[in-house]
């Protein structure tokens, strides 16, 4: 089981010396995802900026920072806009962001609000050309007809800096709230869900996407369920899966139709009637459904739980495992103050031996799917002092509370951790708590 | 905000659907066995009704709209509906707006159905909201039945106050493409490319879900001639791009599209600047 040891923690945009209940809003981190390699981690706020951060290189001078991410690039992603003939609020919040496998020099990522996605490319630039012929050296253009001789341009070293550029827009396709992208294995394409349809784009192409799910039905009134979250096959790129608000799954082959409404297998637990409730259904919603690294099974998370699912299994799930289940009679409350209504994120570890998720109160839980075993942990800046080992909590659901132990009643509902992320080949995580980001290792001997 | 002491945020809701204060909780037995339900289930199938109606009202008029919730909470409704009818002793469903189509044949309610759920089997599982799928939850007997705090029409009026509501909102979102069923079949059919014409054909009357749909305000402005407008305006001085060192300011704004310059010689030399510009970038790599 990792033991975790904190070397960073980032509040992007905040004053260090505020207290994390006087945060900004805009700095409520609303993403978080590593790179392909693991050495970029980007996160999106609620402001509609995007912070990536890289892993410094191990150097034998500063032997004790070897691995440390620090700020790599900052940059406004997504700007507030406003529909003012429905009167209509459209956040700049990032919603999601995914990576592009790197090809060349430079890294491309896909960050998305609401309504639009974007392509980013973010590159280095440590060289500067001098000796324009057309512009003097302090940016003015040079008279044409002055210009007697000419010269090559010289190649000059300058400090390193990183450039973010929007390479693509991608707009005007999606009518209700995006909630996913997805990057298809071919490299080519992507999709993006929304409530009720998912497109298909080609990298190249913004002008243009294909619907591939429709489930807007032709009465409104009629609407019973949404798309929750979407998620292309790591392998296959004919694949994709997609959530749904009644806790079902969907996986769809894009050779079977133009139209992927019927699906090609459909993944759905039974009710347990022991736990029956009017609040069933809101609990049994799908925030976040993850593929695999190897393919073979899919993990979706609801409101109490996170299941693993093997994509050939329909009936039911490989294995659940509770994330809060002590919350379940205090739904009635939670319903009140629309804390049901949270959508935690999951994550894979590298081999797929390892599952995290968060909870409240700052809480976030590991489950090893060999040896069964869980842990739950705190991100907090009280407990995560750098270079700390965290230690293992535990919240106590009744009876006689034992020293380190918290009660359910006095769990802080506002701390909340949405979005984790595993690097993909080290025991490292990210987790963002509100709008403070904590890096946690695996601790080496 | 701790749950013990209700939600601040939420203030106002508590005081009028006081769940959070004075509640008796029953002590758990432990983590494995079957969490004890909520002790005053009994009593608050009609404060959770005003409830969901609150927050439905809520959603709806808020700048930011969620979909996802307004569905949630109004399935929730549906079910509450139902309950409180099935132990009014009403003999038929109620014909709330809020109500999906029952598919004819099916039982009007899920009186009969006792004891533990059965999924449908697979041949009867359909596309989302398709409304022939529809396996209506069993009632919940179990639970002792609650007084009412209203009766159907006040329900349905308050239903219908939301709706009337939400109905000023013209409906301008592009349509659904109804492919016929023969389409699915024909692997050889192009993809459906999205509609982006929010005009293409006129819709339904609004209900409480369609004033979610974002309607991109450029879609409007589909007539040309208004780029004419900003013809005079010289942006290119934006247009050029600048590089930030690593982590300290935000880079670039997005690329505008170059307008036409006043002067021919001024736009060559600009364009040999971009041309060099270009040039040099894939040099320096």
């Amino acid at each position: 089981m990792m033991i975790a040891t904190v070397f960073k923690t980032s509040t992007p945009g905040t004053n260090s010396l505020m207290s994390t209940s006087s945060f900004d809003q805009a700095d409520i981190i609303s993403t978080v995802e590593f790179n392909y390699s693991g050495d970029l981690l980007a996160t999106g706020d609620k402001g509609g900026r995007v912070v990536i951060f890289q892993r410094e290189q191990e150097s034998k001078n500063r032997p004790h920072h070897r691995g440390e991410y620090n700020v790599y690039s900052t940059f406004q992603s997504h700007e507030p806009e406003f529909d003012y003939l429905k009167s209509l609020e459209i956040e700049e919040k990032i919603n999601k962001i995914r990576w592009l496998p790197q090809q060349n020099a430079a890294h491309f990522l896909l960050s998305t609000n609401d309504k639009t996605i974007k392509l980013w490319k973010i590159s280095e630039r440590d060289k500067r050309a001098e000796g324009y012929n057309l512009k003097e050296e302090d940016g003015r253009f040079r008279d044409p007809v002055r210009i007697t001789t000419l010269r090559v341009p010289v190649l000059k070293p300058m400090d390193l800096m990183v450039e973010a550029s929007p390479r693509r827009i991608f707009a005007n396709a999606h009518t209700y709230h995006i909630n996913s992208i997805s990057v298809n294995s071919d490299y080519e394409t992507y999709l993006s869900a929304d409530d009720l349809r998912i497109n298909l784009w080609h990298l190249e192409i913004t002008d243009r996407s294909f619907n591939i799910v429709d489930i807007k039905p032709a009465n409104m009134e009629e609407l019973t369920e949404v798309i929750t979250a979407a998620e292309c096959h790591p392998h296959q790129c004919n694949v994709f899966a997609y959530s749904s608000s009644k806790g079902t799954i969907r996986l769809c082959d894009m050779r079977a139709g133009a139209l992927c409404d019927q699906h090609s297998k459909f993944f759905e637990e039974p009710e347990d009637p022991s736990n029956r409730s009017f609040f069933s259904e809101i609990i049994s919603s799908i925030s976040d459904v993850k593929f695999s690294h190897n393919g073979r099974y899919m993990m979706t998370r609801d409101y109490l739980s996170v299941k693993v699912w093997d994509v050939n299994m329909e009936t039911r799930p490989l294995e659940t495992y509770q994330v809060h289940e002590y919350l379940r009679s205090k739904l009635c409350s939670l319903y009140e103050n629309d804390c049901i209504f949270d959508k935690f994120e999951c994550c894979w570890n590298g081999s797929d031996s390892a599952i995290m998720t968060g909870s409240y109160n700052n809480f976030f839980r590991m489950f090893d799917r060999n040896t069964k075993r869980d842990i739950t942990l705190e991100a907090s800046r009280e407990s995560s002092k750098p270079r700390a080992i965290l230690k293992p909590r535990k919240v106590c659901t009744g009876g006689k509370r034992k020293k380190d132990e918290i009660s359910v009643d006095s769990l802080d509902f506002n701390k909340k951790i949405l979005h984790t992320a595993w690097h993909p080949k080290e025991n490292i995580i990210a987790v963002a708590a509100t709008n403070n980001l904590y890096i946690f290792q695996d601790k080496v001997n | 905000m701790v749950l013990k002491k209700g939600c601040e945020k939420h203030g106002h809701l508590t005081s009028l659907f006081p769940f959070g204060k004075g509640v008796k909780r029953k002590r758990h037995e432990g983590d494995g066995q079957p969490a004890v339900q909520c002790a005053p289930q009994t009593f608050h199938c009609g404060t959770l009704l005003d409830l969901s109606l609150f927050k439905l009202r809520q959603n709806c008029v808020l700048a930011e709209r969620n979909l996802h919730r307004s569905v949630l909470i109004a399935n929730t409704l549906r079910r509450l509906q139902a309950e409180i009818h099935l132990e009014s002793g009403c003999s038929e469903m109620p014909t709330g707006r809020l109500k999906p189509a029952q598919p004819p044949g099916q039982p009007a309610s899920g009186a009969n159905q006792v004891g533990p759920v059965s999924k449908p089997g697979r041949e009867t599982i359909t596309d989302l909201n398709n409304n022939l799928a529809g396996v209506t939850k069993p009632s919940l007997t179990e639970v002792p039945f609650c007084l009412l705090s209203g009766n159907d029409s006040s329900l349905s009026s308050a239903i219908s106050t939301i709706l009337q509501d939400l109905d000023f909102v013209e409906d301008l979102s592009p349509p659904p493409v109804q492919v016929s069923p023969e389409d699915d079949h024909d692997h050889l059919l192009p993809l459906k490319p999205a509609s982006l014409d929010p005009r293409a054909e006129p819709r339904p009357p609004d209900s409480i879900f369609a004033a979610f749909e974002i309607a991109d305000s450029n879609d409007f402005l589909i007539d040309g001639s208004l780029d004419a407008i900003f013809e005079d305006i010289d942006t290119s001085m934006y247009d050029i791009q600048q590089g930030f060192p690593a982590g300290t300011c935000p880079t670039s704004q997005p690329l505008k599209t170059t307008r036409s310059s006043p002067s021919i010689m001024a736009h060559n030399s600009r364009t040999d600047f971009t041309e060099l510009e270009n040039l040099m970038d894939l040099l320096a790599g």
